[in-house]
C-alpha cells in the first residue's frame, strides 16, 4: 500500500537531470543536510526521532543521526548526489523522500511526521478475497490441479495459484500479507528468503501447497502465545518422490583361477528400504566391505559413540572371519534386509547366507625351554574347513530417550561347519636328535543353532539426571560333534631307532545344550546438580548339558567301544549375582567416578554318569575410580584404577583330559583359586587444531595375583602335559607416546615411541620360571590429503624385541622386527582415472633361533577408469601381490616357547573387473 | 523541498501506551538458537547417512544459549548469560565460553573482544567494525519494541539480517553487530541456521557498563584473528566454514 503525490515523474527526470550533470565534475565532500522533525497534527517537534540517508540503488545506509531536543538534525560532510531520506519516529509512519544534493548545503526545513492512528482512517485496505476454499485457519492448494510446465519451479507454481502473488525478485504475498516463511514438509528451511525455497525446488515433486499463519518460534518454544503471526507457506511433497533405488553390478576375474561377482540392489520407497546382495568371490575374505554393508545390508555390528564436542566415533566390527587372512578363501553370501521407520520408532528384519570355504596349509616352529635344555618342534598343517551358516535377526526401536526407548531384537543362527586337518611332526633336542615322529588326522561336522533376544528399556525421567536402563538377554542354544581322530606318535630311543609307538583311532561325539540370560538394572539418581549415584544390579543364570564321547574301534572295525576316561556327560549350572554403588561428580572441567561393586559366581557341576555333584563359589569385589580432567578444550587427563576378580572359567576347572593333541595334553584343576588384577590406565592428550598439532601420552599397568598359568611337563619323548595353576607375579606395563604435526601444506608428519614389559610366571616341569618380555617400538607416520590429484598415508614401524626365561637365563631371544603400510592414491579426474599403491610391508630378523628372516612385501597396485559420460560403468585393473611374496608370519614369544607360524595366503593375480552402477532418485552413502 | 512522500505502512499494532520514551542505558537478554541438525544437513552431501542418523538420535535439532548485553550510551558489553545445561553441540564454536566478551565504545569507536576458539585465547583490540546495512521497509516486533529489518554480509559471503528499533537509541547490537540508527534486538543468518533474539530488555537508570575481565590472551587485530583460523582450519571444507563463521559474529 502506498500513497504517492500527483507529481510522480517530473522530480524523477530532474534528478537524472542532476545525476548527469553530478557525474562530470569532482565529487564534493563536505556538504551538511539539515532540518528538523515535527509532528503534523499536535505541532510538537520530535527528539530522538531517526534521520537515515540511504543509497537510492540498494536502499544502503549511509549516514544516520537523531533529532536533538529541539527536534533538530545536521548531518556533515556529505558527498553530491542523490539520496533517500528516511525518518522514523515510535508510533510514526515513516518519513522518505528522494533529495539531491548539488553544490550547495540543503536545509529541508520542516519535515513532518503522522502518527500511524491517523493514517489509518484514510487508507482504505482493500482485501483480496481468495479463491479457494478454506479449511480451518489453512487454505490449501493442490498441486496437480494447476498445470506448469515440465521442470518448472514451485515459484512456477505459486504464481499460478489465486491468491498468491509472486514478484519479480521472488518474494511472495498472500491475502495481502508478505509470506515469511516457507516450509517443506512441516521442515524449516531456514532459508531468509523464500525465493530461495521456491527455487531450488521442482514443481512436480509438490503435492499440496498450504499457506497459514504460523505462530512466531518464540511464542511455539515457550508456550507463551505473543499474538505475533508469520505468513508461511508449507510445501508438502509427493510421497513417490522419496522412491528410486541404487545398486551396482561387479564382476572381475584374472581369466585363471581367480574370480569375483557381486550384485547390490537397494530400493526405498517413502520410509521404507529393502535392500539385498549376493556376492561369490575366491579372491578374497572380503565379502562386503563397510561401505557396502550399511548400504545393501544391516550395516554389520556398528557401535556409535558422541564425545561431548560433538564428536562420532563410529566402530564396526565385521563378521569374525574377515580377520582371517591366511589360506585360500572361497565364498558365497547372499542377504536381504527391510526396514521401516515409523514415526517414532525403527523396525528391521534382515536375513543373511554364507558359504565360506578355505583350504589352508601352514607350517610351525615351536623351541620349548627346558631347565639347561630345549626341545624344537617343527609341524606341519593342511586344513580345509567348509561352513554354512544362516542368520535372521529383527530388530524394533520404539520412542525416545525422555518418554522412553524400547528396542528389542531377536537374532537367530544355523552354521554347520565341516573341518579336516592333517598335522605332520617332529620333535628334536638341541643337539638335532629326533625324538619323536608324529601324524594327526582330524575332522569334525559341527552344527550350532542357537537363538537369541535381547530386551532393551531406558527413559530419562523428569527430574534431570534421574535415568532408568534396564536389558535381559534370553539365549539358547544346541551345538553338536561328530568327528574322529587318528593320530601315530613314532617315539625315537637315543640310539635313534622307534622304541615306542602309540596310535590313536576314535570317534569323538559331543552335545550340547546351553541357555544363559543374563539382566541388568541401572538406575541413576542426581544429588544435587554435580554429583550422581549410580546403582547397578545384575542377575546372570546358566546352564549347559554337555555330553562329550571317545569310541574305539572294536575288532570289527566299528567305532562301539566308549573310551570312560576320556567320555563324560557334565551339567554346569551357573549362578551370578552382583549389585554396584557408584558414585559420579562431574563439574565443569573434572569428571570423578568412585565406585565400588560386590557379587557371587556360584558354579554347581553335575556329574550325570557317576551322580556325583561338585559346588564351587567365588565372591567377587570390583572396585573402580575414575578421573577425568579437562582443563581446556581439546586437552584431556583421563587416569582409571580398577580391580577385578578373575574367576577360573568350567574348562580350567574340569578334572578332564582334552587328547586332541596327544603330544599336548590339557588338564583342568578343580583346586584353583580366585585370580585377582589390578589395573591402572591414564592418558594425556593435547590437540592444538589451529597448529594442528597433537600429543599424547599413553600408560598403563596390571598386576595379578594368584594369576592363573600353566604348569607344564615336558618329558624326554617330547610329550607335553600341561595344568593350570595359580602363580603370583605376573605384571605388565606399557607406555607409548605420540607427536603428530602439520610441518607445511597439510603434510602431516608424526612419530611414536613406546616401550613395554611383561612377566608372565609358570611352572616347567615342576620349576618356578619367570618369563620376562619387554620390547620398544619406534613409529614414524605421515600423511597428506588433497581433493586434487595426490594423497598419501605411510606408516613404518620398528620393534625391538628381547625375551628372557629364567630357566635360560643366559641364552635371551632377541630379534627386530619391521612393519609399515601405506598408500599413494593418484586421480586424474580429466581422464576419469584414479590410481591406488597400497603397500604392506612384513619383516622379522634373523636370529640363533629363527634361521629365516622373513621379508614379506605385499604391493597391491590398481587402476580404475570410468568409461561412459554418467560414470555408470567403470573398469578396474587389480594386481593383488605384485612381487608374488604373499605369507602370512608370526613371531612370538610366549612362557617358555618361542614359536614362529606361516601360513599360505593368496598369491599374484591380475584381476580385471567391470562394474555397472544403476540409481534413480538415489544414491549410495559413501 | 518535498518531491515523493512514500509512505508504507506495515504492521498496525495499537499501543497500550502512548508515549514514545527512549532508552539508552540498561540491559537486554538475549536467547541465541542454532538450528545445528538443519545447519548439519546443509554441510553434509548425503541427507541419509549414518552419520546423519546418529547425530539425530544423539543431539538436539536446536541448541538454546542466553546472552546478556550491558549498554550506555558511551559503551556496551556482550557475554554468555545464565548457562543451559544439557546442550550438546555438534560444532565447535558454538559452546558459550564464559571468559568471551565483546566490549563495544562509541566514544572512541573501539571495540575489545575475548575469543576461545579451539585452543587459542585471543584479545581482539581493534576498531569497531564496518558493516554495511541495507535498510528495509520491513519490521516485526522483538520483545515489545518494534524493530526495522536491516541486511548486511560478514565474511565476504554470510547474509546477515538485523532488526533494530529506534526506541533504543544506543547504536550498537549483540556480538560484533553495531551501526544501525538504533539497537539490534534480532540477528538472523540464514547460513548458520541461528537466530539471536532480545527475550527482554531491562531500563537501566544510572548503573554503568561493568568492565570486563580481561583473560589471558593472545592479543590481536580482528584480520589477524581471521587469517590464524583459516591456516589452522582453512582446509577442513564446508564443517570448517561454519566454524569460521560462527569465530567471525
Amino acid at each position: 500500500m502506498r500513497l504517492s503525490s500527483p507529481h510522480r515523474f517530473l522530480p524523477v527526470l530532474f534528478s537524472l537531470f542532476l545525476l548527469f550533470i553530478s557525474l562530470n565534475i569532482h565529487a564534493q565532500t563536505d556538504r551538511a543536510i539539515f532540518g528538523r522533525v515535527r509532528d503534523t497534527s499536535e505541532g510538537r517537534l520530535l527528539s530522538s526521532a531517526s534521520v537515515l540517508l540511504l543509497r537510492p540503488a540498494d536502499s544502503v545506509l549511509i549516514r544516520t543521526v537523531r533529532t536533538s531536543s529541539d527536534g533538530v538534525f545536521r548531518m556533515q560532510g556529505i558527498m553530491d548526489g542523490t539520496y533517500i531520506l528516511m525518518v522514523s519516529f515510535p508510533k510514526y509512519a515513516d518519513y522518505m523522500d528522494t533529495i539531491v544534493i548539488f553544490g550547495t548545503d540543503r536545509d529541508l526545513h520542516v519535515i513532518p511526521l503522522t502518527t500511524r492512528a491517523q493514517l489509518l482512517q484514510e487508507v482504505i485496505i482493500r482485501r483480496t478475497a481468495a479463491a479457494i476454499r478454506m479449511k480451518g485457519d489453512t487454505t490449501e492448494y493442490r498441486a496437480d490441479s494447476f498445470h506448469v510446465a515440465p521442470n518448472a519451479d514451485v515459484q512456477e507454481l505459486l504464481r499460478r495459484m489465486p491468491g498468491i502473488q509472486v514478484n519479480a525478485r521472488g518474494e511472495i504475498t498472500t491475502q495481502g500479507e508478505k509470506v515469511t516463511k516457507v516450509l517443506v514438509d512441516g521442515e524449516e528451511f531456514f532459508s531468509d528468503d523464500p525465493a530461495v525455497v521456491t527455487r531450488n525446488l521442482r514443481a512436480d515433486v509438490v503435492d499440496k501447497v498450504q499457506v497459514f499463519d504460523k505462530k512466531s518460534d518464540q511464542a511455539t518454544f515457550t508456550g507463551i502465545d505473543d499474538g505475533q503471526r508469520e505468513k508461511t507457506i508449507n510445501l508438502t511433497l509427493k510421497e513417490d518422490k522419496k522412491n528410486g533405488y541404487f545398486g551396482r553390478l561387479e564382476g572381475g576375474t584374472d581369466f585363471d583361477r581367480y574370480h569375483n561377482g557381486k550384485a547390490l540392489g537397494n530400493y526405498f520407497k517413502g520410509k521404507r528400504k529393502l535392500a539385498g546382495y549376493l556376492t561369490t568371490d575366491n579372491s578374497r575374505y572380503e565379502a562386503l566391505d563397510w561401505n557396502d554393508a550399511q548400504n545393501y545390508s544391516d550395516g554389520g555390528n556398528t557401535t556409535t559413540t558422541v564425545s561431548e564436542d560433538g564428536g562420532v566415533t563410529m566402530t564396526y566390527f565385521g563378521n569374525e572371519d574377515e580377520d582371517v587372512q591366511a589360506g585360500l578363501p572361497n565364498q558365497q553370501t547372499a542377504g536381504v534386509t527391510f526396514r521401516q521407520k515409523l514415526s517414532k520408532g525403527d523396525v528391521m528384519t534382515n536375513l543373511q547366507y554364507q558359504r565360506l570355504g578355505s583350504e589352508l596349509t601352514g607350517s610351525g616352529y615351536t623351541r620349548t625351554l627346558l631347565k639347561d635344555a630345549a626341545q624344537i618342534s617343527s609341524t606341519d598343517k593342511d586344513q580345509v574347513v567348509d561352513r554354512s551358516r544362516i542368520k535372521a535377526n529383527a530388530l524394533y526401536e520404539w520412542g525416545t530417550d525422555s518418554t522412553g526407548l524400547l528396542k528389542m531384537s531377536v537374532r537367530g543362527a544355523s552354521t554347520d561347519r565341516k573341518l579336516a586337518v592333517k598335522y605332520t611332526g617332529a620333535s628334536f633336542l638341541e643337539n638335532g636328535q629326533n625324538i619323536n615322529s608324529s601324524s594327526r588326522d582330524l575332522t569334525n561336522n559341527e552344527t550350532d543353532r542357537d537363538l537369541s533376544t535381547v530386551i532393551n528399556y531406558r527413559r530419562k525421567l523428569e527430574k534431570k539426571g534421574r535415568t532408568i536402563n534396564w536389558s535381559t538377554e534370553i539365549k539358547a542354544g544346541e551345538k553338536s560333534e561328530d568327528g574322529s581322530l587318528r593320530t601315530e606318535n613314532l617315539f625315537i630311543g637315543t640310539g635313534g631307532q622307534p622304541n615306542q609307538t602309540e596310535r590313536i583311532d576314535q570317534r569323538k561325539q559331543s552335545d550340547q545344550q546351553l541357555f544363559n540370560t543374563q539382566s541388568n538394572f541401572v538406575y541413576t539418581e542426581p544429588l544435587g546438580k554435580k554429583s550422581f549415584l549410580i546403582m547397578k544390579y545384575g542377575l546372570g543364570i546358566a546352564r549347559n548339558d554337555a555330553e562329550r564321547l571317545s569310541f574305539d574301534r572294536d575288532p570289527l572295525g566299528a567305532y562301539t567301544l566308549r573310551v570312560d576316561t576320556l567320555s563324560n556327560h557334565f551339567l554346569f549350572n551357573t549362578l551370578d549375582n552382583n549389585g554396584s554403588l557408584s558414585y559420579r561428580y562431574v563439574h565443569k572441567k573434572l569428571n570423578f567416578a568412585v565406585s565400588t561393586g560386590i557379587g557371587k559366581t556360584l558354579y554347581r557341576r553335575t556329574d550325570l554318569d557317576n551322580r556325583a555333584e561338585g559346588q564351587v563359589g567365588f565372591v567377587n569385589f570390583l572396585p573402580s575410580v575414575n578421573l577425568a580432567y579437562k582443563p581446556k578444550s581439546q586437552r584431556t587427563f583421563d587416569i582409571d584404577y580398577a580391580g577385578r576378580p578373575v574367576n577360573p572359567t568350567l574348562q580350567q576347572l574340569q578334572p578332564i583330559v582334552t587328547n586332541t593333541d596327544p603330544l599336548n595334553l590339557l588338564i583342568g584343576n578343580p583346586d584353583l583359586v580366585q585370580g585377582f588384577t589390578h589395573t591402572v590406565n591414564m592418558n594425556v592428550r593435547d590437540y592444538k587444531v589451529l597448529k594442528s598439532r597433537f600429543i599424547a601420552l599413553w600408560g598403563n599397568f596390571s598386576a595379578t595375583e594368584r594369576a592363573i598359568t600353566n604348569s607344564s611337563f615336558v618329558d624326554g619323548k617330547g610329550l607335553r602335559t600341561t595344568k593350570y595353576v595359580n602363580t603370583d607375579g605376573n605384571f605388565n606395563y606399557s607406555l607409548r607416546a605420540m607427536y603428530n604435526v602439520q610441518v607445511f601444506n597439510k603434510i602431516m608428519v608424526g612419530a611414536q615411541l613406546g616401550t613395554g614389559f611383561s612377566r608372565y610366571v609358570n611352572l616347567v616341569n615342576g620349576e618356578r620360571n619367570v618369563n620376562d618380555n619387554r620390547n620398544i617400538s619406534y613409529t614414524f607416520e605421515s600423511n597428506y590429503w588433497s581433493e586434487k590429484w595426490l594423497s598419501y598415508y605411510l606408516s613404518f614401524t620398528a620393534r625391538q624385541h628381547h625375551a628372557v626365561s629364567s630357566l635360560r637365563s643366559t641364552l635371551p631371544t632377541k630379534y627386530w622386527s619391521y612393519s609399515a603400510y601405506g598408500n599413494v592414491s593418484l586421480s586424474f579426474k580429466k581422464i576419469k582415472t584414479w590410481v591406488d599403491l597400497p603397500l604392506e610391508l612384513t619383516m622379522y630378523q634373523r636370529t640363533a633361533v629363527f634361521s629365516q628372516a622373513r621379508n614379506i612385501w605385499l604391493v597391491n597396485p590398481s587402476v580404475r577408469k570410468t568409461l561412459t559420460k554418467n560414470d555408470k560403468l567403470e573398469a578396474k585393473l587389480t594386481v593383488f601381490d605384485l612381487l608374488n611374496q604373499n605369507t602370512y608370519v608370526n613371531r612370538d614369544v610366549n612362557s617358555n616357547f618361542i614359536t614362529e607360524n606361516t601360513q599360505n595366503g593368496i598369491r599374484r593375480n591380475i584381476m580385471f573387473s567391470l562394474l555397472f552402477h544403476f540409481s534413480r532418485n538415489g544414491k549410495p552413502m559413501q | 523541498m518535498r518531491i515523493i512522500h512514500f509512505i508504507f505502512i506495515l504492521i498496525l499494532p495499537f499501543y497500550s501506551t502512548a508515549q514514545s520514551i527512549f532508552i539508552d542505558r540498561g540491559k537486554i537478554h538475549f536467547e541465541r538458537r542454532i538450528g545445528q541438525m538443519t545447519l548439519m544437513e546443509s554441510i553434509s552431501k548425503e541427507e541419509e547417512s549414518v552419520w546423519m542418523e546418529s547425530y539425530r538420535k544423539s543431539f538436539p535439532k536446536v541448541v538454546s544459549d542466553k546472552f546478556e548485553l550491558v549498554f550506555d550510551a558511551r559503551k556496551s558489553l556482550y557475554k554468555s548469560g545464565v548457562e543451559t545445561e544439557g546442550n550438546k553441540y555438534m560444532f565447535q564454536g558454538m559452546k558459550p565460553v564464559e571468559s568471551d566478551f565483546v566490549q563495544q565504545s562509541f566514544s572512541t569507536g573501539e571495540s575489545v573482544m575475548a575469543r576461545s576458539v579451539f585452543e587459542r585465547n585471543y584479545l581482539v583490540k581493534d576498531s569497531l567494525p564496518d558493516y554495511v546495512w541495507k535498510i528495509s521497509a520491513e519490521t516485526r516486533n522483538i520483545a515489545g519494541f518494534e524493530c526495522r529489518k536491516a541486511l548486511t554480509r560478514i565474511s565476504d559471503s554470510v547474509v546477515v539480517v538485523a532488526f533494530y528499533t529506534d526506541e533504543i537509541t544506543v547504536r550498537g547490537g549483540p556480538e560484533q553487530f553495531h551501526g544501525l540508527p538504533g539497537m539490534i534486538l534480532g540477528i538472523a543468518i540464514p547460513r548458520l541456521s541461528l537466530t539471536l533474539f532480545a527475550t527482554s530488555v531491562e531500563r537501566g537508570d544510572g548503573e554503568v557498563v561493568p568492565e570486563p575481565v580481561l583473560p589471558k590472551g593472545r592479543p590481536v587485530r580482528r584480520d589477524q584473528l581471521s587469517k590464524e583460523l583459516l591456516k589452522g582450519i582453512g582446509d577442513w571444507g564446508d564443517y570448517g566454514q561454519v566454524v569460521y563463521w560462527l569465530s567471525q559474529l
